[in-house]
């Protein structure tokens, strides 16, 4: 029972909990229109959170997600792009994406360096291009299309809405259903084993991390969109977010669970946790508190169940 | 050799140490039921058993690394209970563990002071440190730098350090687990001098080992494990080899493995004068279909790194390797792999086990690795049930989480997993390592099956006795080069010893 | 019986970072400090006066001596195999705890107080509760942070007036700083060269488990390089606090992970057990060095992001581990 218990996501239990709690103190809070805002808010966050799923269920991470987001944000609204069409700007910003993600992969596959300080290495070299790039004065000039795709709506569905499910599609189908995604977890589980197994290991190791820095821009195009504008420090708080939305979805460096239905779920219970707390009136300094504490015990819950087995 | 009449008139005393009704379980594994010991002051008593007896539970239990689920240890008719095995130091129990306790980025003489450094409730200065290590470097007629780092010394040299490490401790009882296998016949010697010097201060001595020569050489009295369970303990002096060994085994050893192959097929895999960067002396081998050859040797003597080479994980730099008319020396192991040739490593959990994942998804990785990186993955439930059923694999279904079995059954998932790739020849570390004696005896069933399909096997292992049963042919290597070829029905122990010895003690000998 | 061959043994320098246990562990400081003696070539002939100007040398203790206590206290927690991204929270924590409006004596033991309680609970969530070290800090980090921002919404406050008296000025010619950096940097070297808690911490970097079957506690020194990279967090926050005279809810925000950069850069392995805070001296005088130089060469402050980043990547390649990944 115990494993049962311990085998689906701690984001399902925790959503369940929020559900009935806002149910009985605020119920306009789970009302439709007000879901389609959590929703659109959620996605960018979803899908970058998506992307990490693959680096941490690969025993690694990606810390330079923010500075992707931030640097794809002033690749889209830099005025030198107008009058290129939308969607050559956005292939630009997701090769950035992917650019990065290659980076972190060779040198974490390549030369063997810690994954946390190349990306943390990474992130600071892209934060650094960014600042170069926009002379530190970032644009304006949106394509309407990322606008669109950021708050845009079919009928009363939110179109980030829908890209985060395809998204999600995309990823379920690499992680449970494609050899990638059994390579994934064998590789994250024990590397050594796998590569005695005949798993290429490297090349797994770095298509995780080029998928994630593609989700990461990916997402970062459906924030910018959301914003608007360009911003010098955009998505630095994913980093945070999209780590504890892996954790509550299951996935904690290599242990073989978690997943895109998992992340998905734990993506939904932060941004729920987060918006009733603002509800509530709790403010920046309180959400941070409750982040960690979330972050904390879902960890812990699922070691102990781990310990068990 | 003095073993004798001084110590007989010691042992009429109590025991100084005493262990009572012992048991431990791990999972549902008990490894150790009822056990007996007692040790007397100046006696080296022997705990012999076949592998998974229960011995290294045993001497885990009394160094404090374990603790025992039931029964008591009494040190001088007090009772222990120890949480840690600092408390075992503390009490005087010493150990010379069989898995290496050193940490080579460690010099030799923190090695040894590692942990010990406070018992008297001060620090030793370091010109202090250094010149007990001396002395009980020289006790063991080392000359090796106190700070030189242990990672650097040969395997031989550590092992001695770390006996150097056990021996310094002020202790009453000292336990020496399999404390020869890496050693060579003079440094057996010099530890054999120390052992009866030890004894010869009123120490207890726990000597383990699967060596009867050895046995017979230094201890006094002998007591015998089968299957984690006390058999009885005797004199040496009114015993005799064959006695010890029914004792262990309790059945005929030949009863634990198949019958021979009657017929080989064609050759299958052939290494020709394979040289690689560990392994820098040319190395040939045939394996021909149907047949199951063995790798004997000394422990470190290049086992490891000929299976290796074979399986493509240390590149070749010269030589051919042929698996079936394939010329396969310049594949990655990966394509190897692809090709038909599986591996088996010798440390099942930390390189041949995924221990979050469940057994299916263990079993599944080998044929999961040989597909395309994008390719859908078919259903493998039936084929995975199939081969649990043919391995007899002890869980209720293909879900159960691999932490959760026996070695036993871990190490049939394990082989299980070539199975299902679908291998044509398998190299095998150690096929029964931590593995009890029923599952042992299903294991080599298995191999055998597996050769018998028309495949071949290459198995290292340090227990002379399973090689000449479960094998066909037999190599022995010293020093990087295969020096002997028998065929396993001819083999006797004593003969695989002596070309496994290095050349000029093996004339000595 | 015969005595054994003495264990071969080569001559020469470069056998001895093989062969010696203790330069084995300290050959990435060895290469560390000779990045560096480069380096203070390199500002000599690029921008010599201004670099070795005394008001410039005596302005970069100041700047420095922040980094210089948590890239020592983070060595402590790397050299345990472990990994600690709260300090600059913790840095924070104890800024805002020092300004808050109570009595000094109350205030500065509070902060330290406060301090040691994340170190413990860092350490016995890594260790006891098993919990993977990123995780764990990463989630007190984010606690702490917000803990820091509850006490001190926004920058102010009053520094309390020993610390401020502390932190600033000079003494025998030598600006404050210097002397915060020496008292960290000698107690650092030490603990971790001169006490049985030293050996141990090698010792159960490398293999947890021979420590702790050599008789070592192992789970407690864990938890300790905890506690010592929360605490030297709280001294930098301490210092930073007086030399800014009030207190500031991100201050420490950057300081977190120039912590493991400047240990990184000092030779210290992630993977624990090798590298130790002589290195750690190096590794933060080239990142001092190096963005004081550019600063002075008149380098736009957005290269320095590049150059930063580069160097870590840089730091941390230059040792290949066994194994991918964290």
């Amino acid at each position: 029972m115990k494993r049962v218990l311990t085998a689906l996501p701690p984001a399902l239990w925790g959503l369940a909990a929020v559900c009935v709690f806002a149910a009985f103190t605020q119920p306009q809070f789970l009302s439709l229109p007000f879901l389609m805002i959590l929703l659109r808010q959620a996605a960018p966050l979803g899908i970058v959170a998506l992307g990490q799923t693959f680096v941490v269920a690969n025993r690694s991470l990606d810390l330079s997600v923010g500075a992707t987001i931030a640097f794809v944000n002033l690749i889209v609204a830099h005025a030198m792009w107008n009058g290129y069409p939308p969607a050559v700007v956005i292939a630009i910003a997701l090769s950035a994406g992917l650019v990065i993600g290659l980076v972190n992969g060779v040198l974490v596959t390549v030369l063997r360096a810690s994954a946390v300080v190349v990306t943390l290495g990474t992130a600071a070299i892209v934060t650094g291009i960014g600042f170069l790039y926009s002379g530190g004065a970032p644009g304006n000039a949106m394509p309407e299309l990322i606008k669109w795709l950021g708050r845009g709506r079919i009928g009363m569905v939110p179109v980030s809405g829908l890209v985060w499910a395809a998204f999600g599609v995309v990823a379920f189908v690499l992680l449970r259903r494609l050899t990638l995604g059994r390579y994934i977890f064998a590789a994250g589980d024990n590397p050594s084993a796998a590569t005695y197994s005949g798993i290429p290991v490297n090349t797994t190791l770095l298509i995780s991390h080029v998928l994630s820095g593609l989700f990461a821009a990916s997402g970062g195009l459906l924030l910018s969109g959301l914003v608007g504008v360009g911003s010098l420090n955009l998505g630095a708080d994913y980093i945070l977010s999209s780590i504890a939305a892996v954790i509550l979805g299951g996935a904690v460096f290599g242990g073989g669970a978690g997943g895109a239905i998992g992340t998905m779920l734990g993506t939904a219970l932060l941004v729920m946790v987060l918006n009733l707390l603002t509800v509530f009136g709790v403010d920046q300094p309180g959400k941070l508190i409750v982040q960690g504490l979330v972050i904390a015990v879902a960890a812990v819950i699922y070691q102990q169940g781990r310990r068990g087995g | 050799m003095q073993r004798g009449c001084v110590k007989d008139v010691m042992a009429a005393t109590a025991p100084l140490i005493e262990v009572e009704s012992l048991s431990k379980s791990f999972g549902a594994v008990r490894a150790l039921q009822d056990m007996a010991l007692a040790g007397y002051a100046g006696k080296v008593h022997a705990v012999m058993g076949e592998n998974g007896a229960g011995k290294s539970t045993l001497m885990k239990l009394l160094s404090g690394v374990f603790r025992p689920d039931t029964g008591s240890i009494r040190l001088r008719g007090a009772e222990m209970a120890f949480h840690h095995p600092r408390d075992a130091q503390k009490a005087g129990i010493s150990t010379i563990f069989q898995e290496f306790s050193l940490l080579p980025n460690l010099s030799v003489a923190e090695n040894l002071f590692l942990g010990r450094e406070r018992q008297d409730g001060r620090r030793l200065g370091v010109a202090e440190i250094r010149r007990r290590t001396r002395e009980a470097l020289a006790a063991l007629d080392l000359r090796i730098d106190p700070d030189r780092r242990v990672g650097s010394l040969s395997v031989g040299h550590q092992q001695m350090v770390e006996i150097a490490k056990g021996v310094l401790a002020d202790a009453s009882v000292f336990i020496f687990d399999e404390p020869t296998a890496a050693l060579a016949s003079h440094e057996v010697e010099t530890l054999f001098a120390l052992i009866r010097r030890l004894a010869g201060n009123g120490k207890v001595i726990f000597y383990i080992s699967h060596r009867l020569s050895e046995i017979f050489a230094i201890c006094d009295d002998i007591t015998i494990m089968k299957d984690g369970r006390f058999v009885r303990t005797v004199a040496t002096a009114e015993t005799d080899v064959d006695e010890v060994i029914q004792g262990m085994v309790g059945r005929p050893i030949e009863e634990l493995f198949e019958p021979r192959a009657e017929t080989l097929g064609p050759v299958l895999l052939k290494a020709e004068s394979l040289v690689g960067e560990a392994a820098p002396k040319p190395l040939s081998i045939e394996i021909r279909a149907g047949e199951i050859v063995g790798i004997a040797g000394l422990e470190g003597q290049g086992q490891q790194e000929l299976m290796r080479l074979i399986a493509g994980f240390a590149p070749a730099r010269a030589g051919a390797l042929t698996l079936a008319d394939r010329r396969i020396e310049g594949l990655s192991a990966r394509r190897r792999m692809a090709a038909g040739i599986g591996f088996v490593p010798e440390n099942r959990k930390d390189d041949g086990l995924f221990l979050s994942l469940d057994i299916g998804a263990n079993m599944a990785t080998a044929e999961i690795a040989r597909r395309r990186l994008l390719g859908w993955v078919p259903g493998m439930g039936a084929r995975i049930a199939e081969i649990m059923r043919q391995l007899a694999v002890k869980a209720p279904n293909a879900r159960t989480p691999v932490v959760d079995l026996s070695g036993g059954n871990q190490q049939k998932v394990v082989l299980g997993r070539w199975l299902m790739a679908g291998a044509r020849v398998l190299l095998c570390e150690e096929p029964t390592r931590g593995v009890d004696v029923g599952a042992k005896r299903e294991i080599y069933r298995q191999l055998r099956n597996f050769a018998g399909q028309g495949r071949g096997v290459l198995v290292t292992s340090r227990e002379l006795p399973e090689l000449i049963g479960l094998c066909d042919r037999l190599l022995v290597i010293r020093n990087g080069e295969l020096v002997a070829e028998t065929m396993a029905r001819e083999a006797t122990e004593d003969d695989l010893l002596r070309s496994a010895l290095p050349a000029a003690e093996s004339e000595a000998a | 019986m015969s005595a054994l061959p003495a264990e071969p043994r080569r001559a020469g320098l470069l056998a001895r970072f093989r062969q010696d246990a203790f330069w084995y562990r300290q050959r990435g400081a060895v290469l560390s400090f000779a990045v560096l003696a480069a380096m203070l070539v390199l500002v000599a002939a690029v921008v010599p006066g201004t670099f070795y100007s005394a008001t410039n040398l005596s302005n970069l203790a100041g700047q420095l001596a922040p980094l210089f206590l948590v890239s020592l206290g983070q060595t402590f927690v790397l050299l345990g195999a472990g990994f600690d991204l709260s300090v600059g929270a913790v840095i924070s924590l104890s800024s805002a705890i020092l300004t808050l409006d109570l009595a000094d004596p109350v205030k500065i033991p509070l902060a330290f107080a406060a301090a040691a309680t994340v170190g413990l609970v860092n350490g016995w969530g890594c260790v006891h509760l098993r919990v993977h070290p990123i995780i764990m800090t990463l989630a007190t980090s984010s606690i702490v942070q917000g803990l820091a921002l509850i006490l001190l919404p926004t920058p102010g406050g009053v520094a309390p007036g020993l610390l401020v008296h502390l932190a600033s000025g000079t003494f025998m010619g030598l600006p404050a700083g210097f002397y915060w950096i020496v008292a960290g940097t000698a107690a650092a070297i030490w603990l971790v060269h001169g006490t049985t808690y030293g050996v141990g911490l090698y010792a159960t970097g490398q293999n947890p488990q021979a420590a702790w079957m050599s008789g070592i506690e192992a789970p407690r020194i864990r938890i300790l390089t905890y506690v010592i990279s929360s605490l030297m967090a709280a001294l930098a926050g301490a210092y930073l606090t007086g030399r800014l005279a009030s207190g500031d809810p991100n201050v420490g925000s950057a300081l977190g992970l120039d912590s493991v950069l400047g240990a990184a850069l000092g030779g210290t392995l992630l993977s624990g057990g090798v590298g130790g805070p002589i290195g750690t001296i190096a590794g933060v005088l080239i990142i001092g060095v190096l963005n004081n130089g550019l600063n002075l060469a008149g380098v736009s402050p957005y290269y320095q992001f590049v150059v930063k980043g580069s160097m870590l990547v840089l730091a941390v390649s230059l040792f290949r581990r066994k194994e991918a990944g964290l």
